[in-house]
């Protein structure tokens, strides 16, 4: 067992300082682990008094035997896979038996010593401490048993130029070989290689390695091979790529956070695999988009990464990245071949904007902790905990609250507003509106700034033009010391400025479709085949020869519907009413009083009930016709009490009641309709 | 005359004596001001504002009594008795920025008989602060079928005397709870070939009252129904039915 005492001290006044932030302030996405303190302490205890005195036969404690230990000791039930990063997390380390399991202060090197060459110590001790090496995928691939990582060790060493590259993983042998003018000595090992002279040289191990990136972020750490990246405390908080954000690839990924697994490794074990995002310029659709194999070999994969994250096409398709903008802002309009690749990793250079919405002194002044060397736009896009605004003009908890978001939401709020928010209409700001075309001079508007959103449709940011508002002010003053120019610095935008917004447009849209038809039928779910099939029967007389429509309106479901008597239902909208009941009582009511169909159907349904108690005098003065189906939908027994009561006072402002069923028991009320007017009431059974 | 400005008044008491201040002050400055004439409408006026009416009577053309309690009917008695060639509308509690009649005028002028005319701006006060920049009917992002869904601009505009006359307000319906009768209004007139045009540069102040505000009175109300704007929404949409 090797835990890492200094890893746990270096975190220990970060942590303590602040829960959720770590030592630099970068947000942790890491969910709290499943064992305790308390729970791990005992079980590496447990661990160190050996397999034996658990009672098993054979001193060595396998991952399933870990397994079975937890849960007795805790209850807790662990995948193998699980144990083996809960080790991992342990800092225990992790190999083929020989003999005995490993324990704490042990050190690998001093296990595995045998005849390895003595030049070479050091760096394998390095490699094997930073939990660099694959013993057990090393073991698959040779089809050799190995008592030790020295021993597989020796076994790679004899190997010379031909090793299997698979005990590193992070030592792209193929990768590594094509950066070199000449082909290794024969007897030679890649490891060798790199650790003698190919990292002095910088030498990249694997493509999502570099170490001058790495260097430039973290010069304190005197990082020089990716040995010591791993196996350095702080690695955690250095990325190791331009093209590899660990706070994109942890928020993007909950499940790795909450797995408490490193971001990087994990990428290289699984992650590849499983196209997973690993960039805010490079997520899985991008793996899709260049067609990189994920079901061949670790390094065909990253061979076919490096050569996506430096072809010109990877700008792209990028919704939150403006080729355009950037040329211009960092004033290199037209001459880069390649904008992305020269954003992610020349921003300190160019101090090009990569997005027009984004303005990097605006965001750095309000999160001046971010973490130094990266690019300050890809550090926002991976900032799903929301600490920092954009731009002066998007106030982030403004459009949580207009747009209904949380705080919660996985992902940018820049990108839902540009993907979604702004063609909806959504404001970013208290003052700021989208339009969708540039306003006129003396419009009212001043545009602040366009951006082209996910659709490909440029929007512009539109504020009020408050300056010309100020002689107004001072010449109403006078009369009215209520107005002043102070009044504007405290006042926000009217809601019924700029454009409509989606709940609007939704609305229109709805009622542009039922507007004057001929038969309107409301309904809470939609209304099935063979009430539709009723409801065209002539009894009813709903329909006519020359307007044979019903046009269907549910508000709990995403459903208009146009029904013709002979030639059956069409969907022709998908409309989701949001809210409770009371929301969707008003919008329904408000839409047909909007649309004033000839006719209208309402059930006895939840919808119905407190249509009728809400808006029933509107609703029944404003439409010529109102036909109530009575059936036996279920209600509480206050509204069942409350509708008997309205049909007994106001039964006769229907033009027909229809029966469903044997509601009788339910409305009493209904009883008494035939006797005061018979041709008032239909039951559906008989049409 | 070229312009009545028709001002109504009900329960707004010493407000009253700066709304007419600030109609009085427009027409003054208008260039026009011997063309103008000022009524005021008085409907079921509280004693406060009989007295602040009574004080500035003076500068008033003509005072109209009604008791309807209604704010559109109370406009339509003032329409009738104009002789304005444009209206001007203008609440008790409310007030102009200076250059309306003068600019909203010149608008006219310039403009086709069909067109209302609203401010640039409007600046709500008093209880919230808010300002709200009216659309133009020439605006490429106006989508006029907003009036399904929002009233786009105040009750405080400008008409000629031709549609004011073919179009009167509609009443608020308290019984069956229909209000809201500038938006219905504004609807009827759009589905009926009126332009909404904004008046560039010029504002208007909407004073929002603590208690008894124009929202709480008409919680619960719909907005009255207009035929002629929901055949306007249907006839919008080609793709349904012609016999839907």
């Amino acid at each position: 067992l090797e835990v890492n005492r200094t890893s746990e001290m270096r975190e220990q006044p970060a942590l303590a300082a602040d829960g959720q932030r770590n030592s630099r302030g970068a947000a942790r996405h890491t969910r709290p682990a499943r064992l305790n303190a308390n729970e791990r302490k005992r079980l590496i205890t447990a661990l160190m008094a050996g397999a034996v005195a658990h009672g098993y036969r054979g001193d060595l404690w396998t991952l399933r035997r870990v397994g079975k230990l937890i849960e007795t000791l805790t209850g807790q039930q662990y995948a193998e896979s699980s144990v083996s990063c809960l080790l991992e997390r342990l800092g225990i380390l992790i190999q083929r038996p020989n003999g005995r399991g490993p324990r704490p202060g042990e050190s690998a090197a001093r296990r595995g010593r045998t005849k390895r060459r003595p030049a070479l110590e050091r760096e394998f001790e390095v490699a094997v401490n930073s939990g660099a090496i694959d013993l057990m995928g090393y073991s698959t691939v040779t089809g050799r048993e190995f008592s030790s990582a020295t021993d597989a060790f020796e076994h790679y060493s004899a190997a010379g130029r031909a090793a299997h590259p698979e005990l590193f993983p992070f030592l792209d042998h193929a990768h590594y070989a094509r950066q070199l003018d000449t082909e290794l000595p024969r007897s030679m090992t890649v490891f060798e290689h790199y650790m003698t002279e190919g990292a002095q040289r910088c030498l990249s191990p694997t493509p999502l390695f570099d170490l001058s990136f790495v260097r430039s972020q973290a010069p304190e750490l005197r990082i020089q091979t990716i040995f010591d990246y791993l196996g350095t405390p702080g690695f955690a908080m250095v990325d190791p790529h331009p093209f590899f954000s660990r706070r994109y690839y942890l928020a993007a990924n909950p499940d790795v956070a909450t797995a408490g697994i490193d971001a990087f490794r994990h990428f290289f074990r699984y992650g590849w695999r499983e196209r997973r995002s690993i960039h805010p310029f490079f997520r899985t659709n991008d793996h899709i988009r260049f067609e990189i194999p994920n079901s061949g070999s670790r390094s065909h994969f990253f061979a076919r990464l490096l050569a996506a994250l430096s072809d010109p096409l990877l700008a792209l398709q990028q919704t939150m990245f403006d080729a355009t903008h950037y040329m211009r802002s960092s004033g290199t309009a037209g001459n880069i071949e390649t904008p992305i690749q020269h954003f992610v990793t020349r921003f300190r250079d160019t101090r090009g904007s990569g997005f027009p919405l984004f303005d990097t002194e605006y965001f750095l002044s309000q999160a001046p902790d971010i973490r130094t060397g990266l690019n300050p736009y890809v550090e926002y896009l991976g900032d799903f905990l929301h600490s920092a605004d954009p731009n002066r003009y998007f106030d982030r908890n403004f459009y949580m609250r207009s747009t209904h978001i949380d705080r919660h939401f996985k992902g940018s709020l820049l990108e839902h507003f540009v993907t979604f928010g702004g063609e909806n209409g959504a404001w970013p700001h208290p003052r700021v509106v989208p339009t969708g075309s540039r306003p006129g001079e003396g419009s009212g508007w001043s545009v602040i700034q366009s951006f082209v959103a996910a659709s490909g449709r440029q929007l512009w940011l539109c504020d009020p033009d408050y300056e010309s508002l100020v002689p107004h002010l001072a010449e109403m003053n006078s009369l009215e010391p209520a107005i002043s120019p102070d009044l504007l610095k405290s006042s926000v935008l009217h809601g019924h400025s700029g454009p409509v917004d989606g709940f609007g447009r939704l609305f229109i849209a709805t009622v542009t479709k039922i507007a004057r038809c001929n038969c309107l039928v409301v309904s809470d779910a939609p209304v099935g085949d063979d009430l539709i099939a009723a409801l065209h029967s002539p009894f009813l007389g709903l329909g006519s020869s020359t307007r044979p429509w019903l046009t269907l309106l549910a508000s709990s479901k995403p459903n208009l519907r146009y029904s013709h008597a002979s030639e059956g239902a069409t969907i022709v909208a998908g409309i989701d009413i949001t809210g409770d009941l009371e929301d969707r009582v008003r919008f329904v009511a408000d839409a047909i009083v909007t649309a004033l169909p000839h006719r209208l159907v309402m059930m006895t349904d939840p919808l119905g009930v407190e249509l009728l108690r809400r808006h029933g005098s509107q609703l029944l003065t404003a439409i010529p016709e109102v036909v109530l189906i009575a059936d036996q939908t279920h209600l509480e027994p206050a509204s069942q009490h409350w509708l008997n009561e309205y049909l007994l006072t106001n039964c006769h402002e229907f033009a027909k009641v229809a029966i469903r069923g044997d509601p009788a028991s339910s409305y009493p009320a209904l009883g008494l309709l035939p006797r005061s007017n018979a041709s008032q009431l239909v039951r559906i059974q008989e049409a | 005359l070229l312009v009545s400005v028709i001002l109504n008044c009900h329960y707004e008491g010493l407000l009253l004596e700066r709304s007419l201040a600030s109609a009085i002050h427009a027409i003054d400055v208008s260039g026009i001001a011997s063309e103008c004439e000022l009524i005021v409408v008085a409907d079921r006026p509280t004693k406060t504002t009989s007295v602040v009416l009574a004080s500035c009577g003076h500068r008033v053309d003509r005072v109209v009594h009604t008791g309807s309690y209604d704010l559109g009917l109370a406009r339509n008695a003032g329409v009738e008795a104009s002789r304005g060639r444009l209206m001007l509308f203008l609440d008790g509690d409310d007030l102009w920025g200076g250059n309306w009649v003068r600019a909203a005028w010149a608008e006219y002028l310039s403009m086709p008989a069909q067109t209302i005319l609203h401010p640039q701006h409007c600046i709500f006060f008093g209880a919230r602060s808010e300002v709200l920049i009216h659309p133009d009917w020439r605006d490429p992002n106006f989508d006029p079928r907003a009036l399904a869904v929002r009233n786009c601009w105040t009750a405080l505009c400008g008409v000629g005397r031709e549609l004011a006359t073919e179009f009167p307000f509609p009443r608020t319906d308290r019984r069956s709870r229909f209000g809201y009768e500038d938006w219905s209004w504004y609807a009827e007139t759009v589905a009926r070939g009126g332009r909404h045009v904004v008046v560039r540069d010029t504002v208007h102040f909407v004073r929002l009252k603590h208690v008894g505000s124009l929202r709480e009175s008409l919680r619960g109300f719909l907005r009255v129904p207009s035929l002629a704007f929901a055949e306007y929404l249907a006839a919008d949409d080609s793709s349904r039915p012609h016999d839907l």
